[in-house]
């Protein structure tokens, strides 16, 4: 089977074009050699595909040869159907003759010989040699071919084409092409019929005990290879693509163990596009291919057809979900594989899928949604590649270099650890090596947080190292392991190395109870007897991917903390990038901020700034507060070390108006001390600060306040702090106006700013007065469809900065116009009513004492007025129709009061001065506390005339209800 | 962590309105924030798959590993995304 492998490989690969024969009867193809070759490709051949539908194929590639030629000849007939790929489609007989004679006697009988072949597809091309001037040798090649027609031609076929080397060839060419296509679509149904033929038959016996997957193999391919050198790739495609689901079926089999592969060298790097980078022989086993081997090939072929189909976001798509499943089957077999195989495999997958595609693929050419998916799958790969990698470097020693962040903790500390059957252990002479890298863990100073925040930092390791790598080497008890652990204060599974190398009090910790087993810290040569400690795995674990990586250029990436960032950043920017053009905005700004985490390393707090300022936005404007709080305190150090003054308090304000949970009530002192700090010191450039978040203004709630005449009304505003301290105000900034009701004017007629005093300046804990000058409108109209029952007092003040990008929630801007978008002015507003004087006192209203055992909900309550006509009334001055009576009316909030009774009806008053009436209400209060009582109203008579005792609204003290007995339980 | 869920309900405009970790295992502490981290990672995926699909449960839109992320997606789009 070896054998015949590799001379099916060999023949293949020496194959790459359809062949067409010539048989050169009159010695005539050096002359038309070079003519037959300029003329190729075929520019437009239409063959039948394998579902018997023409497909045109253009620019299709044709070798001519010699019937002649050692290539031909040398071949046994069996090869020929073994290899039928190779085979010849047409054969083109070259035949000239100027003599009617000569042609029937031995040219034709010959002709007849060479085409009796039934298999054949055969045409003829007449060369006349005879030039223009030359008549009679142009005549007698015009007899000859036409009896050639004649003899050779039939009504279903025409066989037969002239080429005339000295005359015009308008038609000859494209006549040449056309009978060359109709003999290879000929022989390509014709071989595909014998092929789909025989694999019929094979798969129908493929439960049987002998078959033999390499037969189905061989027969499939080769099937693949005649549609491939057809330029049929979507069928080659198809063929590959069930010869793939073939092989799967075959190797999931239960019962069968069969060799998986990888232990060839090189085979840590990927050869998932490369299908011949190893032979056919090499992989084969038993009657079957080795899963490691054989589907990457599969892969290859698949992924080179599609890249001829230009399909280059096909193979990222296959290429994504092979790797992952791929990397199943190596998690499978990870116990017998070289350590971490599977780690440095996918890493390689992702990296050549990468590089292949990304110079396949062209801007603009295919649609934008695929073009979208393309990216994002090529951000799928960088991230994929990046993870791996990060865990290589981590299992070596540079975890220390990896950002404590969401992201990276996400990917690392879920991704389970390699599982070899047995750790890798410390090479004998590599203690030197250990001792450096103790000193390396011992030198990496753990980044405090800036305003001292306290916070633990986010795992990297799915589970403890230390305690997996001891566990799973061969020659440890399970004693010692514990020994390792006991006495580990605050361990927990998952916290791994970041409570370890860090801190130096940590490292203290864990070499405490080591010390135990091995006294000299110094002696590392029995290392089997106890455990290992961490810096010893990191060695080890580099000792061992030495051996398992073959390509030099990783192995160049992982030696040393600088090649490794570098690398690591090259990564995370192509993960960053192509997320970023696949509209995938939140996975592209989240690398962002790694990549803004190693700038911040390096200095370039600018970059990191920018990158930092990107991440913050986009939690801030979806309110993703936790995410926020884990990487605004990084953007703030930066712009505390860019020595950015207004960023750096914006950033303080927005984290001081996060969720007060997120942080200690330290932290939170800390961030104001900061604001505190800066606002206070002597800043060249002041600048505007926006704590609109943090200081909220509100007036009353309540109905209105209502004024009467010589009243002061005192406006209360409420300012409320989101800061965790005491914070001084220095002053509000008022600009004031009232916008008054019907019926009264400003002393001065612009209605506006009453004074020069404005915009006032308010200093925190003093009272401030604004005064207004207020007259009664002396032609105020009778009608009583009043435009403005109250008057507005009006006060704006000013918030500088952008509410819309802070940490807190945006204000809704969509009464803002564009152009007073950068400064906003707030105003709010409070109702006043103002009570007109009463200048003409005709009646007088006096609310009567109430009860001294006062009010309680519930109870009933007669609520009592005296109404007194202070003088008389002089004819049409108030009442319509009878002077003797006054309409009156009870108006009471429902919700503090039920008022059993009219609420609204005449009582009869003597027109007389002196004379009085006492209107009575039944009432009970409904709410405790001091609500407004009840008002007696006289809608029939002005306001003027009507004297109120008390002259404006008042509260009463409502009672809360006796406990009813009925309601309580009895205690026992 | 395979005992435990995170439930997040995501309103308009993306912003998180309700969250929950729920199970009976011992929560890594670290639990909530990973689990935040990767909804909101998924809202890139839902964002792409809720336009193209009229089923209103998008099942797993997302993976991390073990971690399968599947979102209910009401006519309002309110997102109800699990985590488990």
């Amino acid at each position: 089977m070896a054998n015949y492998l590799a001379q099916f490989q060999t023949i293949k690969n020496s194959c790459d074009r359809i062949v067409a024969a010539v048989e050169d009867v009159s010695d005539l193809w050096p002359t038309v050699k070079e003519l037959f070759e300029q003329h190729q490709p075929l520019k437009r051949a239409v063959l039948t595909n394998k579902t018997r539908n023409p497909v045109l194929v253009e620019n299709l590639p044709v070798e001519f040869i010699l019937t002649t030629d050692a290539r031909l000849r040398s071949r046994f007939p069996h090869e020929q159907y073994l290899y039928w790929f190779r085979e010849p489609y047409a054969t083109i007989v070259l035949v000239t003759c100027e003599d009617l004679d000569e042609f029937k006697n031995i040219l034709k009988p010959r002709l007849k010989l060479i085409v009796q072949n039934d298999e054949k597809e055969w045409f003829i091309v007449f060369v006349s040699k005879a030039h223009p001037s030359n008549d009679q040798a142009t005549k007698n090649a015009k007899k000859v071919y036409a009896k050639l027609e004649v003899d050779f031609s039939s009504k279903k076929r025409e066989r037969c084409c002239k080429l005339d080397i000295h005359g015009p060839d308008a038609n000859f060419w494209e006549d040449l092409e056309l009978k060359i296509t109709e003999c290879i679509r000929n022989t390509l149904d014709r071989r595909v019929q014998f092929y789909e033929d025989e694999i019929r038959k094979l798969t129908e016996q493929r439960f049987m005990p002998i078959w033999n997957f390499c037969n189905f193999f061989i027969l499939k391919e080769s099937l693949a290879f005649i549609f491939e050198i057809a330029h049929l790739h979507e069928d080659a495609l198809r063929e590959y693509d069930e010869l793939e689901l073939c092989y799967l079926e075959t190797v999931n089999m239960p019962g069968k163990q069969r060799e998986f592969g990888g232990f060839d060298s090189e085979d840590d790097q990927a050869a998932l596009l490369k299908p011949g980078s190893k032979p056919l022989t090499q992989m084969v086993h038993d009657d079957s291919f080795r899963e490691f081997d054989f589907r990457q090939y599969l892969f290859a072929c698949q992924s080179r057809l599609l890249f001829k189909l230009n399909r280059p976001f096909e193979v990222s798509s296959r290429g994504y979900s092979f790797v992952i499943s791929f990397a199943k089957a190596l998690t499978f077999h990870e116990s017998v594989l070289p350590f971490c195989l599977r780690e440095v495999w996918v890493l390689t997958a992702c990296l050549a899928l990468l590089d292949a595609t990304a110079s396949h693929h062209n801007d603009g050419i295919v649609a934008p949604d695929i073009e979208k998916e393309f990216y994002r799958l090529q951000g799928d790969l960088y991230s994929l590649s990046r993870l791996k990698f990060m865990r290589l470097g981590y299992l070596i020693g540079y975890g220390t270099d990896i950002e404590k962040s969401p992201l990276n903790s996400a990917c690392l500390s879920m991704l389970p650890w390699p599982k070899p059957a047995v750790w890798p252990s410390l090479p004998p002479d590599a203690s030197s090596e250990v001792l450096e890298k103790e000193k390396t863990l011992l030198q990496a100073t753990s980044r405090t947080k800036h305003f001292g925040i306290q916070r633990k930092p986010l795992p990297l390791e799915p589970s403890v190292l230390l305690r997996v790598a001891n566990r799973r080497r061969a020659s440890l008890s399970t004693g010692n392991i514990s020994e390792i652990f006991d006495g580990r204060p605050g361990f927990t599974e998952g916290s791994g190395l970041e409570a370890s190398p860090r801190t130096p009090s940590s490292l203290k910790v864990q070499a405490a109870p080591m010390s135990r087993t091995n006294s000299s810290p110094g002696n590392f040569e029995s290392p089997l007897d106890r455990p290992m400690r961490l810096a010893e795995i990191f060695v080890a674990a580099e000792h061992a991917l030495r051996l398992t990586i073959s390509d030099h250029d990783l192995l160049k990436t992982l030696s040393s903390v600088q090649d490794f960032e570098h690398k690591y950043l090259n990564l995370t920017k192509g993960a960053a990038e192509n997320y970023h053009r696949s509209w995938w905005k939140r996975h592209g700004v989240v690398l962002d901020g790694e990549i803004a985490a190693v700038c911040f390393k390096h200095g370039k707090y600018d970059l990191a700034a920018n990158s930092y300022e990107k991440v913050c936005a986009l939690y801030a404007g979806e309110r993703w507060q936790d995410l926020l709080a884990e990487v605004l305190p990084n953007l703030a150090e930066c712009q505390k070390i860019l020595n950015d003054q207004a960023g750096y308090m914006s950033s303080c304000v927005r984290l001081l108006s996060l969720d007060k949970s997120l942080f200690s009530s330290k932290e939170r002192q800390a961030f104001q001390s900061e604001v505190v700090n800066i606002a206070h010191s002597e800043m060249k450039n002041p600048v505007p600060l926006d704590v609109s978040s943090l200081i909220t203004f509100s007036g009353n709630t309540g109905p209105p306040l209502q004024l009467s005449d010589g009243d002061p009304g005192n406006l209360s505003v409420t300012v409320w702090s989101g800061f965790p301290d005491d914070i001084t105000l220095d002053s509000l900034i008022l600009d004031a106006w009232l916008d008054l009701q019907d019926g009264f004017v400003h002393g001065k007629s612009d209605g506006r700013p009453t004074s020069t005093f404005f915009p006032l300046v308010v200093s925190p804990g003093s009272r401030a007065a604004v005064v207004f000058s207020i007259s009664i409108e002396k032609t105020m109209p009778s009608g009583k469809d009043l435009q403005l029952p109250e008057s507005i007092l009006n006060i704006k003040y000013e918030i500088h900065g952008d509410r819309a990008a802070g940490a807190h929630n945006p204000v809704d801007a969509a009464d803002h116009s564009v152009a007073d978008a950068e400064r906003r002015d707030l105003v709010f507003k409070s109702a006043i009513v103002l009570q007109r004087p009463v200048l003409d006192p005709c009646l007088t209203v006096g609310f009567l004492p109430l009860p001294s055992d006062g009010l309680r909900v519930g109870k009933l309550i007669t609520m009592q007025w005296r109404v007194e006509r202070l003088k008389e009334l002089k004819g049409s001055e108030s009442v319509e129709k009878q002077h003797d009576e006054v309409l009156y009316e009870v108006n009471a909030n429902s919700e503090n009061w039920m008022i059993a009774g009219r609420k609204r009806g005449y009582v009869s008053l003597s027109e007389e001065q002196g004379s009085r009436v006492v209107i009575s209400i039944l009432c009970v209060p409904l709410v405790a506390g001091y609500v407004r009582p009840p008002q007696l109203g006289l809608p029939n008579v002005e306001e003027a005339n009507v004297s109120s005792n008390p002259p404006g609204p008042h509260l009463v003290c409502v009672l809360p209800p006796l406990l009813s007995s009925s309601y309580c339980v009895p205690v026992k | 962590m395979a005992n435990t869920a995170c439930f997040i309900i995501v309103g308009r405009n993306d912003i998180p309105i309700y969250e929950a970790e729920v199970g009976s295992a011992p929560k890594r502490e670290d639990a909530a924030q990973l689990h935040q981290f990767i909804l909101h990672a998924a809202l890139d995926v839902v964002q792409d798959l809720a336009w193209t699909t009229s089923a209103m449960f998008l099942k797993s839109v997302d993976r991390f590993n073990d971690l399968v992320v599947s979102v209910y997606v009401t006519a309002g789009h309110i997102l109800f995304f699990s985590i488990s």
